[in-house]
């Protein structure tokens, strides 16, 4: 830990007040401090000063001349003058100026309020209007008219997001906004952040998509701002939404965020509109003589208990990675302790499962052991199967930086030239499924070459003579054969990985350690989580400042949803059903008798449904008909239960052939809490009311539980709380990890990382900083086999890839309501190596039938050269109906019960090819 | 990493030796401007990735200065002086008798067929020579100074250039 050096305290006078402010502050901080407002409309509460604007000039005593006070330092006993006569003359000089630059000479948004407040209507001087406009972007537009060219968005594109999409193109009176080659926004690289349009102080860049009338939400800030956690990855970006009419209008990142750092990406500021849709879910919808019609709540939840009550014993539960903390912990309570079975999962199956398998093995627990701000302290970045910029865009966005501000080296292992390869060191570029040789050969790298931490190994791990053996094997040469990766890069990336550069004052750095779910969804996927494991504990990157291993979490709240027990293994805080210590106590806080068996697996309980040992199943938040891997078959498991609750937002293809199906409330219409990717505990606000009679998920699985155990003349105690924070104190009360949390903590805290025992414990950043929960690390030798279960053949010869899009979430339920992010992406696509493409004289645009053995769809190709010949990448998200898991193989990770979702073989041919898939596969059970 | 294209090449080759710095762009921009005459999006593209800087950034300080220019020059293009000096001794009367004779509505224009173009210049200090014009041959990589000129000589000159009857009469440099 570097010392803690006591900030120097400087005196200010401030109009006659004098105050106090650290060393290393701007005047314009300590004026602000004070309260006082006086124009800074260049200056960005996120951003350094850019002194563009001048419009913050302020007196110094004894100084001739005025300063901006956003650029000029605060020194001692210095006496500053805001309001004097000569300070607002010259002022209103600069603002008269600064309005005279829009069209209409009255200027608009944060400039036309300090006009006026300075006395100022319209401009003395001629307007001198740059009249260009850029429509192109979906979600807002740029209209030159209204710029006084300040380079806050500029700044903002460049120095926070790190996308540098934009610049100020042209000089004097024709200078504008605008992107590289005077290209249109759309045409850009612009990912539709807004980052730009939230520090825009005059509206010339204004949003398109969300309602109301700009100007009022934007400048004149009569809106109303609540605090939460965006609901779409599991960066956790705090948000500042605007609410206006019982309306979400507009969403500034929030700056005092730790996660999100005041960012926010395309979708967390675009696309929250979808709470507002007209498909929302409104009111219990019960099947009758084959269709879904309206219920009352008491009719549906009475059903519901009736059949529950009979369906113990085959019955089991998908909980939500989307819903909150106390959403899924009075889930897996009531699966538990009343429907007693420990039949309960979620989505991290089908993401990270593999991650957690190997992670416990290894060190004792699942979580990301770093906070993303190591990724700045970093000296090397390991990124391998995650497209960083298309799934986490903020950490992508906190990666960029590292590399640009603090020369971090960057490895990106990734089959496909992602975006972070533009910033990257080494890209290596293995085949699909030759991660474990391509990890391997690095190891065996770093133990040649004698970098390996040798301290760590001796008084940390264990297993690492018989691990030795396993990757002595494997030599760059031979790694080379199978990955196609140059051995000279494989030892490039092995010297950058030990060995990472200094940083720019010469203090030794980091190497973090960042995936996806590249390395997890295969069907090796536990032994690629290991082979990257190994290679950072074989070099000690864990523990310590800018280092640490980060399996990226997928949704917004799959660290949450795991932590309070939506699995079929553990109670709340990663207790062992199966152990009598933890069975013991989690039985008496429930006040019931709960079993010692495991649970079903969410893509085991597919094959029971088959066989018929469950019957009936109640999925929350959930769409495993679009999620699941080989949907033909899932749908026919879905179809064979006697019994099927979906509750949701949105009607969606498992709601279809639901029997019940119950409206749910959205993120924005419920208080709780989210986990993020860093082990953040974050708190979700009410902004609106859920629409009819929609409720929240909490509230829902507590009548139902009540319910059932009135039938069963049981007590119903135990699921009467009051709130959500109600329920928070009791997990707080029963889990460790968040002991110390509670709703008003949070709230006045801001996010806390868990582990935090107590309410004195400020939480914890790193985890395994002394030793591991397993006491030491664990080698674990693992070994290359076949690439992936299913391979290229003749009659299918291409691997198909599938991952996300930036413009999607997911199988797309949710961003098929936002028109914005459907206009990005409107269709299914398929990139295609622009040599295949060609061979198969095949062109942009065009569509194809892409089939396996599973199934077909239509994809429209794109062609490039992100991936090599024979790789094919479609995003998994279903648009028109067409969704890529329709092709992919159902084969499972056997230990972590995760699909190959990232490789099975496929061909293409022409739409409307019939179906030959050759003979039927059988259906194997798995375990 | 797409493929290096031979011109990708010889762009990374000029500018090779300049460490990755954004107060080393001008310096490249000049380099890549004097080799084919101007910047194209690639060589910008270029510059960027080897400043390590944002194509952006790049393009917006290149748009800035009036000579960097992002279109291929014409063959032969005539640079007039817009300085005062040169103002004062009917500059003016020269750029609008030059533009008639090649049949040119403003400065900025090119004759049809790529011969020919007449584009704005900015004061070099050469007063003393006050009124001129640079003529600049692309291909031969020559500028001839022309100086003191009247009208009636920018007419003769002018007519010579669209004819490619034009000899160097001024005083002659590489660039």
């Amino acid at each position: 830990m570097s010392l803690e050096v006591t900030p120097k305290v400087l005196k200010i006078t401030i109009d006659g007040v004098e105050n106090e402010v650290v060393s290393g502050s701007m005047i314009l901080d300590a004026i602000l401090a004070q309260e006082i407002d006086i124009p800074h409309l260049c200056k960005s509460d996120a951003q350094g000063p850019l002194g563009a604007c001048r419009t913050c000039l302020v007196e110094i005593a004894g100084s001739s001349r005025l300063v901006a006070a956003c650029h000029t330092p605060v020194t001692d006993g210095m006496e500053v003058s805001t309001d004097s006569e000569r300070t607002n003359r010259i002022r209103r000089g600069v603002l008269d100026l600064t309005i005279g630059m829009s069209a209409d000479g009255r200027g608009q948004g944060q400039a036309a309020l300090y006009a006026n407040s300075h006395g100022l209507s319209s401009s003395t001087y001629v307007p001198n209007p740059r009249s260009s406009k850029d429509e192109s972007n979906v979600f807002f537009s740029l209209d030159m008219n209204d710029c006084i060219l300040c380079g806050r968005c500029v700044d903002a594109c460049q120095n926070t997001q790190h996308i540098g999409a934009i610049g100020i193109n042209g000089l004097g009176e024709n200078a504008q906004i605008g992107s590289a080659f005077n290209a249109s926004w759309r045409d850009s690289n612009c990912t539709s952040c807004g980052q730009c349009v939230s520090e825009c102080p005059t509206g010339a860049l204004l949003p398109k998509t969300l309602i109301g009338s700009a100007s009022s939400h934007r400048m004149g800030r009569d809106t109303d701002i609540v605090s939460t956690t965006c609901p779409y990855c599991g960066v956790g970006c705090g948000l500042l939404v605007h609410r206006a009419e019982e309306r979400i209008v507009w969403v500034d990142g929030e700056p005092n965020n730790q996660s999100s750092l005041g960012m926010t990406c395309v979708k967390g500021r675009f696309g929250l509109d979808f709470v507002h849709s007209e498909d929302r879910l409104t009111t219990p919808l019960i099947r009758r003589n084959g269709r879904l019609e309206s219920a009352s709540w008491d009719e549906a939840l009475q059903l519901i208990a009736e059949k529950f009550v009979e369906a113990r014993g085959s019955f089991a539960s998908i909980a939500s990675a989307k819903a909150t903390n106390e959403d899924g912990y009075i889930q897996q309570k009531f699966v538990r302790a009343v429907m007693q079975t420990n039949s309960i999962d979620h989505c991290s199956r089908l993401c990270h499962a593999p991650s957690v398998v190997a992670l416990m093995e290894q060190v004792g627990s699942g979580a990301t052991s770093n906070s993303y701000l190591d990724y700045e302290q970093a000296g090397t970045l390991l990124v391998v199967g995650s497209d960083t910029s298309q799934n986490h865009p903020v950490i992508a966005s906190r990666l960029r930086k590292a590399v640009q501000e603090n020369d971090a080296a960057l490895i990106v292992i990734n089959p496909i030239e992602i975006e972070l390869c533009e910033v990257a060191t080494v890209h290596l570029q293995p085949r699909p499924g030759t991660d474990v040789a391509l990890l391997n050969a690095m190891a065996n790298v770093i133990l040649e070459e004698n970098l390996e931490d040798q301290i760590f190994i001796s008084q940390r791990m264990e297993g690492f003579e018989e691990w030795r053996e396993t990757v002595q094997q494997v030599s760059p040469e031979d790694a080379e054969k199978i990955c196609g990766v140059s051995a000279e890069d494989i030892r490039r990336a092995a010297r950058l990985f030990a060995d990472p550069p200094l940083s720019q004052n010469g203090n030794p750095r980091g190497s973090c350690t960042i995936w996806g779910m590249g390395v997890t969804q295969h069907t090796m996927g536990s032994d690629n989580a290991r082979a990257l494991i190994n290679l950072a504990l074989l070099c000690g990157q864990v523990g310590g400042i800018g280092n640490g291993i980060s399996p990226l979490r997928g949704q917004n709240n799959v660290q949450g949803c795991s932590d309070v027990g939506c699995l079929p293994n553990v109670f709340p805080g990663y207790e062992a059903v199966d152990t009598v210590e933890s069975h013991d106590r989690w039985s008496a806080a429930w006040n019931t008798e709960l079993t010692f068996e495991k649970g079903l697996q969410s893509t085991t309980m597919i094959e029971s449904m088959l066989e018929g040992t469950i019957d009936t199943m109640y999925v929350v938040g959930e769409n495993p008909l679009l999620s699941d891997p080989f949907l033909a078959h899932a749908t026919e498991a879905f179809k064979n239960l006697s019994f099927l609750v979906v509750q949701d937002i949105f009607m969606h293809e498992t709601a279809e052939i639901a029997d019940v199906v119950l409206p749910a409330a959205a993120f924005a219409e419920k208080d709780g809490t989210f986990t993020n990717s860093e082990r953040r505990v974050q708190l979700v606000r009410k902004i609106v009311n859920p629409p009819g009679e929609a409720r929240d998920d909490w509230k829902i699985i507590s009548e139902l539980a009540r319910r059932v155990l009135t039938i069963l003349g049981r007590p119903d105690q135990g699921f009467s709380h009051e709130s959500a924070s109600d329920i928070f104190d009791e997990m707080s009360s029963l889990m460790p990890i968040i002991g110390g949390l509670s709703h008003e903590r949070l709230d006045r805290e801001g996010g806390i990382q868990w582990p935090c025992p107590d309410v004195e414990h400020p939480g914890t950043p790193r985890l395994f900083t002394e030793e591991f929960p397993r006491g030491r690390g664990k080698f674990v030798g693992v070994q290359q086999g076949p690439p992936a279960a299913e391979l290229p053949s003749k009659r299918f010869p291409f691997t198909l890839i599938t991952g996300r899009t930036l413009y999607h979430w997911h199988g797309g339920v949710i961003t098929r309501r936002v028109k914005g992010l459907v206009d990005m992406v409107p269709v299914v696509t398929v990139d295609i190596n622009i040599d295949d493409a060609v061979q198969l004289n095949l062109h942009d645009g065009d569509d194809v039938q892409l089939a396996s053995r599973r199934g077909e769809i239509i994809a429209q190709v794109k062609t490039g050269k992100r991936q090599r010949r024979g790789e094919l990448f479609v995003p998994f998200v279903q648009l028109e109906g067409v969704a890529a898991n329709f092709l992919t193989n159902d084969e499972l990770d056997t230990l972590a019960g995760i699909p190959e979702y990232k490789a099975c073989a496929v061909r293409i041919e022409s739409p409307g090819t019939p179906t030959r898939r050759g003979k039927k596969r059988s259906l194997k059970n798995h375990f | 990493m797409p493929l290096e294209t031979e011109a990708r090449a010889e762009i990374r080759s000029l500018i090779s030796d300049l460490e990755p710095d954004d107060g080393k762009l001008l310096d490249a921009l000049h380099r890549v401007q004097h080799r084919y005459g101007y910047l194209s999006n690639e060589a910008l593209e270029v510059i960027a990735e080897h400043l390590e800087m944002f194509p952006s950034h790049v393009y917006g300080a290149a748009s800035f200065y009036d000579e960097y220019r992002f279109t291929p020059p014409a063959s032969t293009t005539i640079r007039w002086c817009s300085g005062p000096a040169c103002r004062l001794e009917n500059s003016n009367g020269i750029r609008d008798a030059m533009l008639a004779v090649l049949d040119l509505n403003e400065l900025g224009d090119r004759t049809d067929d790529n011969q020919v173009e007449m584009i704005n210049g900015q004061c070099n200090g050469a007063c003393e020579l006050a009124p001129l014009i640079w003529i600049e041959k692309q291909v031969e990589h020559k500028r001839d100074v022309v100086g003191k000129l009247s009208v009636a000589k920018a007419i003769e000159i002018a007519r010579a250039i669209s004819k490619s009857e034009y000899i160097e009469e001024g005083h002659e440099t590489a660039f």
